[in-house]
């Protein structure tokens, strides 16, 4: 493994993972000085039974939780932090929990920087270097997770607060949090969070922190997202396919924003379609273009995570890379259900690709050949593979 | 005068780039499947625009269709259709209006206009009966509607004119026909993109005569006497205007208030109808010929002016919490005379409002108070300053600025002056309507809480109730005549009149499906028959109105619109207002997935080939 | 936003898990103390600990706990449940009643307990690693073989253990606990 001339990595999240994790909550925040925490939360986690849980969760700790704030929407709004910066200072909360995906975790991140701030003004922190310090900050992982949670980035009303402060302090990932979500929101942050992964460990810049954070949430999603989707109830998948979500978040904020990621957050933007769900398609289609026009485009090791120790080395060393490309290929085929062949079926009219690949190419394109975006795209919109394409 | 029986099916296409005209015959199917204006109109776009194309580029075409009525005199026959792609949505927007062009371009013996291309320089067009010719706009470039207007009136009798917020491209800036508006979506943007300030027709060449003469009258005078009788059209609108439902609205809590916060305030009735025909002692000012006579103006603030309409009243005053009648009229003028749609500048003025509340944006407007509101009004017609970037509408200032769960639109079209909250099946018609967020699609809110023959609050009936409305409300503007016309022809029926409410309540709630089958429909169906000499009952008059629906939705989807549009704005799916005191949630996806069923849409909401087939749409 | 709509929360006890762990941490402390008397392994362990060797495991914040240690003379005592007056050489907190109760009712081994975290330690971690082992031959001794494989890492060997001195003990240990 090369190590880079110059990089800098920053992991502040403390990963707890697995039976009873939840318990732990009551330790660890008193071990932060903290003696009230405010539960962030939205609708969905209290009629999935989550909210009910975490609170049996605090039975015998000793502390008492300062309110329960359930009304988050899939929306996160500066108004929702407001009302809940109120509600933090007339309980006299010190410490937030989020739990649910991702729209509670960007309000309590937000809720984080107005109470640490003593603040109003949520709009004053677009520059979060002029923020103090950050309270604790826990965000508890449940089936809706999204990938975001714990990623240094918080998107409220539009616009993006970023900061390595706001990554949560501790994780919790509970399998009895882990009952099986809807479908398409488990496919589309298991994309969304695969291909950021991918894409992070297969820039000229790298570095071998980000690659091992990488890889392990690469082998965690791919082998468990098909499973998550089909199986009931808090089998093994689900909570493994969280915990890759989880570490996927921790790598995207080490890394920056790849094309396949800005085709797909572009497409949301200007026509609504999931994100992942796109980002998914075009994936396998930039890797094949790579392999083919840019030396070193993907790296080898890529098979590791995703194929198993046994495969990568019974691959003849030419061979890894492609046959990593493949395999993406077979895990869009699994899970062609939920996933379509091409992004014309989505439906997406075909005069909306260019737009949408100018868009991307601005947003993430430098690293890459000018027109990589539009190829690209239009492969994926027929469905075609780079090698069925002259 | 020459006599012209029936109607000429003639359609002028006008290319505005190479300065040249053709001449287009409607084909018989054409007009059996499609009826006339806005239907005839969508299928002639369809046949020859592309999706995808820039709404304000020179490949987007303005249909301009006056339906089979006009000139024959029926009662308030005096509105005509115009369709383009719209600049605020991106989609297909159909608007109607009832000034005096319609009238003009008909008796000048043309049945519509298709408009192409784009104009080199500032040009306006002068159609009769031979042609068009291009004249120079130079002197008309700048001049606010009215004055626009006044200085081709001698040139013809119906003028179509846009105000400086047209040629600015405000993307929602309307056209002015003396003084009614093709209103919604930027139709006056599109014009402007083709340099093209104004239409003046010659009018009063020919002189239309129904085919059946003695069948229209025996029409003409029931259809008289069901108006006359009816206590909305005969009552209601003909003494107070539009603005009678104010005080309907805020009993039943639909008013919106403060950028749709509030369902009902306690100065409503400053604003009501009654109180301003009582205060301004207003007399008779609307589109002829009409029998309901909804159209009035008055003495206000000592100038006589038009009063304004209950969608202005609404948005440009309650919706801003504003009581003042004068001063909503101030502002109604500001936009008459600019050229911009009342409806969209006071959902993004509430909009501006709220979000320089929270501190997204710096305009000095306050909810309230009536500071600032005027400047920035003229700042949007002449996009500066803020103006710039509100007169793109609330869907893309949201999207710029943040406060997207405020933004009160449905596909980029603002909400209008009716809350969903206060009538589920408002909300689904607001959801799935084919031009964004109208009130005109359904009108379910006059079945649910006018009449009240259907429970506000429930889920049920309400798929079926919405799409026979669509049905009917396209069909009826592609004839074409007033909307309003609704009310007394389904309502004065023998069939309706006998039958006790509560009867009328319970199979309305319980089988709309079948209730609504029964309602005689034939009136309209006559009318158009007697005037064209085609056979058209009642089942096929229906038929053709949902063919139009589902015509313009086909175009929709090309253009990528899918069940995920079809939303409601995320204020009117969380958050409940004080009058909401059971807190019902809106079952926006039950409805909705109810309502693609029946329309033999896919789970996506895409016309399947099958429903097509049905309909005999290409 | 009504405050009143979003209360505190004070949370309740799990008593039955409680009285569960309360008893079974009586019944080591005792059988500690009983094996001390009758092993000479654990007799040897004891030995190599310092003389003012005392032992308090237990839940946090406020559950149920023991005290384990050496006397004036030197011999090993079950002292109770409170720490008052005591001085503490080493202190093992379980985290929570959970982690507990998942040893306690042999879902985890000590071990394996303490490799996930479930423990925080103050003191020596070479008396830990003492009274781990300590604590895993008083097993063996109190429970049959089936639960004490889950409890213990490494199930002592025939030759370590033989049967005779296993049961002998056994019998030996129950008395020693169960009465004076």
């Amino acid at each position: 493994m090369q190590i880079p001339e110059y990089f800098e990595f920053f992991n502040k999240t403390k990963l707890c993972s697995g039976k009873k994790a939840l318990e732990n909550i009551a330790f660890d925040l008193r071990s932060m000085d903290s003696v009230k925490p405010l539960v962030v939360t939205d609708n969905k986690s209290v009629k999935s039974g989550y909210v009910k849980i975490l609170k049996k969760s605090f039975y015998d700790s000793g502390m008492v939780i300062g309110a329960v704030y359930d009304r988050v929407t899939d929306y996160a709004s500066t108004a929702t932090v407001k009302e809940l910066a109120e509600l933090y200072r007339i309980r006299g909360c010190d410490s937030i929990i989020a739990l649910g995906g991702h729209a509670p975790a960007a309000v309590a991140k937000g809720l984080n920087i107005l109470v640490s701030n003593r603040s109003d003004n949520l709009i004053d922190f677009t520059d979060m270097s002029r923020s103090a310090p950050l309270r604790p900050f826990l965000s508890v992982l449940t089936s809706a997770a999204a990938g975001t949670e714990t990623s240094s980035e918080a998107v409220i009303d539009a616009r993006s607060y970023r900061s390595y402060d706001l990554m949560p302090d501790i994780v919790y990932i509970d399998p009895r949090l882990a009952k099986k979500d809807t479908a398409d929101q488990i496919v589309n942050a298991g994309l969304m969070s695969l291909t950021q992964s991918i894409e992070a460990c297969n820039l000229k810049e790298s570095n071998p922190v980000k690659d091992s954070f990488a890889y392990a949430s690469i082998s965690a999603l791919y082998n468990n997202i098909a499973a998550a989707v089909k199986k009931r109830g808090a089998s093994k998948d689900m909570p493994a396919f969280i915990n890759g979500l989880a570490i996927s978040g921790i790598v995207r904020s080490n890394a920056v924003e790849g094309l396949a990621e800005a085709i797909g957050l572009e497409t949301e933007k200007l026509t609504g379609f999931s994100a992942g769900i796109v980002a998914g398609i075009v994936l396998p289609r930039l890797l094949e273009y790579k392999l083919r026009n840019i030396k070193n485009g993907v790296r080898p090791e890529l098979l590791l995570p995703i194929a198993g120790i046994d495969t990568y080395c019974s691959t003849d060393e030419n061979r890894r890379a492609s046959l990593g490309v493949e395999l993406i290929y077979e895990l869009l085929i699994k899970l062609k259900d939920r996933v379509p062949d091409n992004i014309k079926m989505m439906p997406i009219p075909e005069y909306m690709i260019k737009k949408i690949a100018s868009g991307a190419e601005a947003r993430a394109g430098k690293s890459y050949p000018k027109g990589t975006a539009l190829k690209v795209l239009e492969m994926a919109y027929h469905g075609k593979k780079s090698s069925e394409v002259k | 005068m020459q006599e012209l029986i029936g109607t000429s099916n003639r359609i002028l296409e006008i290319d505005l780039s190479k300065k040249s005209f053709s001449e287009y015959m409607v084909k018989p199917e054409e007009r059996q499947l499609y009826l006339g204006a806005k239907g005839l109109g969508l299928k002639l776009l369809y046949d020859r625009m592309k999706p995808g194309v820039d709404p304000l580029g020179d490949q987007n075409m303005i249909a301009i269709m006056t339906g089979v009525f006009i000139g024959t005199g029926a009662p308030c026959s005096g509105r005509f259709a115009a369709l383009t792609k719209s600049p605020l949505t991106g989609i297909m927007i159909s608007c109607s209006c009832g000034g005096p062009f319609g009238m003009a371009l008909k008796t000048s013996g043309w049945d519509g206009i298709i408009l192409k291309g784009k104009s080199e320089k500032p040009v306006y067009l002068y159609v009769d009966s031979k042609g068009v010719e291009f004249r120079d706009a130079k002197k008309l470039w700048g001049l606010d509607t009215q004055k626009a207007q006044e200085k081709i009136s001698a040139e013809g009798s119906g003028m179509l004119a846009i105000g400086p917020a047209g040629e600015n491209l405000v993307r929602f800036a309307n056209v002015a026909s003396g003084n009614r508006f093709l209103g919604r979506g930027g139709m006056g943007a599109v014009m402007g993109s083709k340099n093209l300030k104004a239409i003046v027709a010659r009018g009063n060449e020919y002189k239309i005569v129904p085919v059946d003469k003695k069948k229209f009258d025996k029409a003409k005078a029931k259809a008289t006497k069901f108006i006359n009788r009816n206590d909305v059209s005969g009552g209601l609108y003909r003494s107070y205007g539009t603005n009678a439902n104010v005080n309907l609205n805020n009993a039943g809590g639909l008013l919106p208030v403060r950028n749709f916060t509030g369902g009902t305030h306690g100065h409503a009735h400053r604003i009501s109808g009654e109180t301003m025909a009582e205060k301004f002692k207003t007399t008779y000012s609307t589109c002829r010929p009409c029998t309901i006579l909804c159209g009035h103006k008055g003495n206000i603030g000592g100038k006589i002016r038009q009063v304004p309409e209950y969608e202005t009243v609404g948005l440009l005053g309650a919706n801003l919490e504003i009581f003042d009648p004068v001063l909503i009229a101030d502002w109604n003028d500001i936009c008459s005379l600019m050229g911009m749609d009342t409806i969209s500048a006071g959902g993004t003025l509430a909009w501006a409002m709220e979000a320089t509340e929270k501190g997204f944006v710096k305009s000095g407007l306050k909810f309230g108070s009536p500071d600032n509101v005027s400047k920035t009004l003229m700042d949007i017609a002449h996009v500066r300053g803020l103006g710039k970037d509100l007169a793109m509408g609330s869907r893309y200032c949201s999207k710029k600025f943040g406060g997207e769960d405020f933004a009160i639109q449905v596909k980029g079209l603002e909400m209008a002056a009716y809350d969903p909250r206060g009538s589920f099946g408002q909300g689904l018609s607001y959801a799935v309507a084919n031009r964004g967020a109208c009130h005109l699609a359904s009108s379910a809110f006059a079945l649910e809480v006018y009449f009240n023959l259907i429970n506000p609050y429930g889920y049920n009936s309400k798929a079926s109730m919405v799409k026979f409305q669509e049905d009917i409300m396209s069909a009826i503007n592609s004839l074409q005549t007033c909307v309003f016309t609704a009310f007394p022809y389904e309502l004065e029926t023998p069939l309706m009149k006998i039958m006790p409410k509560f009867v009328l309540r319970i199979c309305m709630n319980l089988m709309a499906g079948i209730a609504l089958r029964l309602v005689d429909i034939s009136l309209w169906p006559e009318f158009w028959s007697s005037i064209t000499g085609r056979k058209l009952g009642m089942t096929a008059f229906l038929r053709a109105g949902e063919r139009v629906q589902v015509l313009e939705r086909l175009m929709n989807t090309r253009e990528g619109i899918s069940r995920k549009d079809d939303t409601l704005p995320i204020r009117m799916l969380t958050e409940f207002r004080k009058c909401d005191d059971r807190e019902l949630a809106i079952p926006l996806e039950k409805m909705l997935s109810r309502y693609y069923f029946i329309r033999g849409f896919d789970k996506n909401g895409v016309p399947k080939k099958r429903t097509l087939k049905k309909l005999k749409i290409a | 936003m009504e405050v009143k709509n979003f209360p505190e929360i004070k949370p309740k006890g799990k008593t039955l898990k409680k009285i569960y762990v309360a008893i079974m941490f009586w019944i080591v402390g005792r059988g500690i103390q009983a094996t001390s008397r009758v092993d000479k392994d654990v007799k040897k362990e004891f030995a190599s600990l310092r003389d003012d060797f005392m032992l308090y495991m237990h839940v946090l914040p406020a559950g149920p706990g023991m005290i384990v240690g050496k006397d004036s003379t030197g011999k090993i005592k079950y002292m109770g449940r409170n720490p008052k007056g005591k001085k503490i050489t080493l202190d093992m907190q379980v985290k929570n009643i959970e982690g507990a109760f998942l040893m306690f009712s042999f879902q985890e081994s000590t071990c394996v307990a303490s490799y996930r975290n479930r423990l925080a330690v103050l003191g020596e971690v070479s008396d830990t690693c003492v009274v781990v082992r300590i604590l895993n031959i008083v097993e063996t001794y109190l429970l049959p073989k089936v639960i004490t494989s889950l409890a213990v890492k490494r199930y002592p060997k025939w030759s370590e253990m033989n049967p005779l001195r296993k049961h002998l003990g056994r019998i030996l240990i129950y008395i020693r606990t169960f009465t004076f």
